[in-house]
């Protein structure tokens, strides 16, 4: 992939947390492309960054140092809000434990982050197609069924079925999924990479953060993360 | 949307919620609830405590009055027509009035008036007993005693002028006012305080008219002549034509007892009526008669020196009512350019009769007040119990504002993870704050309209629940008609209070949840979301 055609261009990040009186240097100058269309795979070991660097990839975590460009416009360089609309309309997450609002059903949690982007007003006069979509949504990660359900009432995968229906909902340009099977079963893992798999088959740009060499290997390309830094093959053992 | 929508959502599932309403709900119901009864309380005593002023009044403070009162007002009343509706003089002393025929003296404040200006000047006429009933009957020029008389068949027959009163007035009456003067009874059938009661006896006696030898009439304060019952009605115990003995202490223009305090007139007078300004302290004292007797009596007439100068008359107030205007504070407010006006020919008036009196200081010392001025003091000291309650009452409501606020701090930190969700689907910081502020509202919505609803039901329904309460223990009897003059508990809830309450409600409880809003909106969703 030429820079020309990145979608994602993280540039010399770095990422510092304090721990008390320690500070604990998570990232360290870590710089990595994500292509549009693309399936990338970032690995890495427990506590080596991976989640804070899909954080700041996707605007919900800020970086001490370098930059992140998407469709070479810099994420940090506006405002609060410009980075809120990011999230709602450019990136769609998926978390490893799902988080779903208990209160809200199956349809009310995948059409969150569309109310969340629209104002009373405009809710009213686009609920209707808003929510036609969400039903297809819905239908396409296998719920339709389950339409009505409160996450309580659903399996895990189901569960991450619905926050992948939800990351799904504004068709987002990039989703960024953080250990989308960490919490599943062998099977029930299964059936979610081949759910994202046909997702970005379809076109849909993916990051996908995991410890899991099996799950990275769905992805076209895997990065590793180490000492806060990419060393990189890619899954066919291309090196980026 | 999300917001209005989170905000429903955890209304309806967040049962913690449920014990922020009912705060709120129990606090604007007693607020309602206090704020109705005391603001009802002022009104009336408001309403009442202008008794029989007029809309200005003019005095000095002084007993022996001031002089050349009626030349100023035959000034004004010719000078100032489209503002000065009527102006009477007021002659206001202390006597002692006895009753005869139970041996009762009591101390009395002396009430001079010219019945009809003065009936013109205030609601006088409204607040009178037998008056009400037998409309244009009352008098306080000297005349003899009502006697009934019986037809052929028995029947009680009135004296005609009263006869026709009566009837005049059971035209105009309403049904309710109809059985109130029955359960009162005040019609033909001899009520207590029309007839004599020694010649309702008299068994010969066929033909109505009037008895015994003329004498002035006296309409006497209702508390000074009749018992007020626990349940605020009145048992009277004289009847109209009751022979009453006044005794006065007149007081040379100098202030000092005529005579040397050895001359104090009595005079006897025939019970007219009684009044009833709902001012205890009014009603338990005064006694009205007539001006010009009143003030022959105490020797404030005109008089000639032995020089042949004249000495004038005096009163010591001078009522004035000004023209009504479209609504009552239009017409308060002209009553204050009025008192301006008066002030300045009041002035030159003064100036010019100083020569021709012995006391210039009574005419100097005459102030002209609205009668909400001469009043203050005691509108003041129910207006600040009224503040005091409310501020006591408000304080209490912190309680409900601090346990939103707790209960909102639990709801952020159990919802701490779900803040992180909203803001990682693009919530943003003032979006997630104003969750929880459009949650505290709606609480303080529905709270509000719980509470006012309940407040409003309470008011309404406050002196069944009293009788209700006093059946089941008479010491539970909050409100003695005895001790407040007024017979049942004020219930009126206006709709003003019930929209500041509700408003204050809403900002409360908003208040309430506000740290907890900021709490949210500070909420780091990467933090949030870490930990299951």
């Amino acid at each position: 992939m030429s820079e020309r055609d990145a979608l994602i261009r993280v540039q010399s990040v770095q990422k510092t947390y304090l721990l008390g009186r320690y500070r604990l240097h998570v990232l360290r100058g870590c710089s990595v492309t994500v292509g549009d269309g693309e399936f990338l795979a970032i690995m890495g070991a427990s506590g080596s960054g991976k989640s804070t660097l899909l954080h700041i990839m996707g605007a919900l975590d800020t970086p001490d140092k370098g930059k992140v460009l998407f469709e070479d416009h810099d994420v940090f360089a506006g405002s609060a809000a410009a980075r809120d609309r990011l999230r709602n309309q450019t990136f769609g997450f998926v978390f490893q434990f799902y988080h779903l609002l208990p209160e809200l059903n199956v349809l009310e949690n995948v059409l969150l982050p569309a109310m969340v982007g629209s104002s009373i007003a405009g809710w009213f006069s686009r609920k209707a197609d808003v929510t036609a979509y969400a039903r297809k949504v819905i239908e396409q990660v296998g719920l339709k069924d389950r339409i009505r359900h409160r996450p309580n009432e659903l399996s895990g995968g189901e569960r991450q079925r619905v926050a992948i229906g939800r990351a799904l909902i504004n068709r987002p340009r990039v989703l960024l999924a953080d250990e989308p099977t960490g919490n599943l079963d062998t099977a029930t893992g299964r059936e979610i990479l081949s759910l994202l798999t046909r997702l970005n088959e379809e076109g849909q740009t993916i990051v996908m953060v995991t410890h899991d060499a099996q799950v990275a290997a769905a992805a076209h390309r895997v990065v590793n993360l180490v000492d806060g830094q990419i060393r990189t093959r890619n899954a066919a053992g291309t090196r980026d | 949307m999300y917001k209005l929508f989170l905000c429903l959502r955890y209304l309806r599932k967040r049962r913690i919620a449920f014990f922020a309403i009912a705060a709120v709900w129990l606090c604007t119901a007693m607020v309602l609830i206090v704020i109705s009864v005391m603001g009802g309380f002022l009104d009336m005593v408001k309403a009442r405590s202008r008794g029989l002023l007029g809309d200005l009044i003019m005095e000095n403070g002084a007993l022996q009055g001031f002089p050349f009162y009626q030349e100023f007002i035959d000034q004004i009343k010719k000078e100032m027509p489209d503002r000065i509706e009527e102006a009477t003089p007021v002659i206001v002393n202390y006597g002692l009035l006895r009753f005869p025929s139970s041996n009762i003296t009591k101390p009395v404040q002396v009430v001079g008036i010219r019945f009809e200006e003065t009936c013109r000047v205030n609601d006088f006429r409204k607040g009178l007993f037998l008056e009400r009933y037998y409309p244009g009957t009352d008098s306080l020029a000297p005349e003899k005693i009502p006697a009934f008389g019986l037809d052929a068949s028995g029947e009680i027959v009135l004296p005609p002028e009263f006869q026709t009163a009566y009837e005049r007035w059971l035209k105009t009456a309403t049904p309710a006012e109809k059985a109130e003067a029955q359960r009162q009874r005040t019609g033909p059938y001899p009520g207590p305080g029309l007839f004599y009661p020694a010649h309702y006896l008299e068994p010969n006696r066929t033909q109505p008219g009037w008895l015994g030898d003329p004498e002035p009439g006296l309409i006497v304060g209702v508390d000074v002549c009749a018992k007020r019952l626990p349940n605020g009605e009145y048992e009277r115990y004289y009847q109209r034509g009751y022979k009453l003995l006044l005794t006065l202490l007149p007081l040379t223009p100098r202030g000092t007892l005529a005579g040397g305090g050895t001359s104090a007139p009595t005079i006897a007078f025939h019970l007219v009526d009684d009044s009833c300004t709902g001012v205890y302290d009014i009603d338990s004292v005064s006694v009205y008669g007539d001006f010009d007797i009143i003030q022959n009596a105490l020797l404030m007439g005109e008089t000639k020196r032995e020089d042949g100068t004249r000495i004038p008359p005096r009163a010591t107030q001078v009522q004035i009512k000004v023209r009504e205007q479209a609504t009552a504070e239009k017409t308060h407010d002209f009553a204050i350019e009025t008192r301006k006006l008066l002030q300045d020919r009041w002035t030159n008036f003064m100036e010019a009769h100083l020569d021709q009196t012995t006391e210039p200081t009574l005419l100097s010392e005459v102030e002209i007040r609205t009668w909400e001025e001469k009043q203050a003091k005691f509108i003041m000291a129910v207006e600040k119990e009224k503040i005091l309650v409310t501020i006591l009452f408000c304080i209490i409501s912190l309680v409900a504002v601090l346990l939103v606020g707790c209960i909102f701090y639990m709801i952020v930190q159990q919802k701490t993870r779900d803040i992180g969700i909203v803001k990682s689907v693009g919530a943003t910081w003032h979006g997630v704050a104003s969750i929880f502020l459009a949650y505290g509202a709606a609480v303080g919505v529905v709270g509000g309209i719980l509470g006012l609803i309940c407040g409003a039901v309470f008011v309404h329904y406050i002196n069944d629940i009293q009788d209700l309460l006093t059946k089941l223990n008479p010491n539970l009897q909050v409100w003695s008609p005895e001790v407040y003059t007024f017979s049942r508990i004020p219930n009126d809830v206006k709709p003003w209070d019930v929209g500041a309450i509700f408003v204050v409600a809403i900002l409360a409880s908003m208040t309430g949840s506000l740290i907890a809003a900021v709490k949210a909106a500070r909420v780091w969703p990467v933090e949030a979301l870490r930990y299951e």
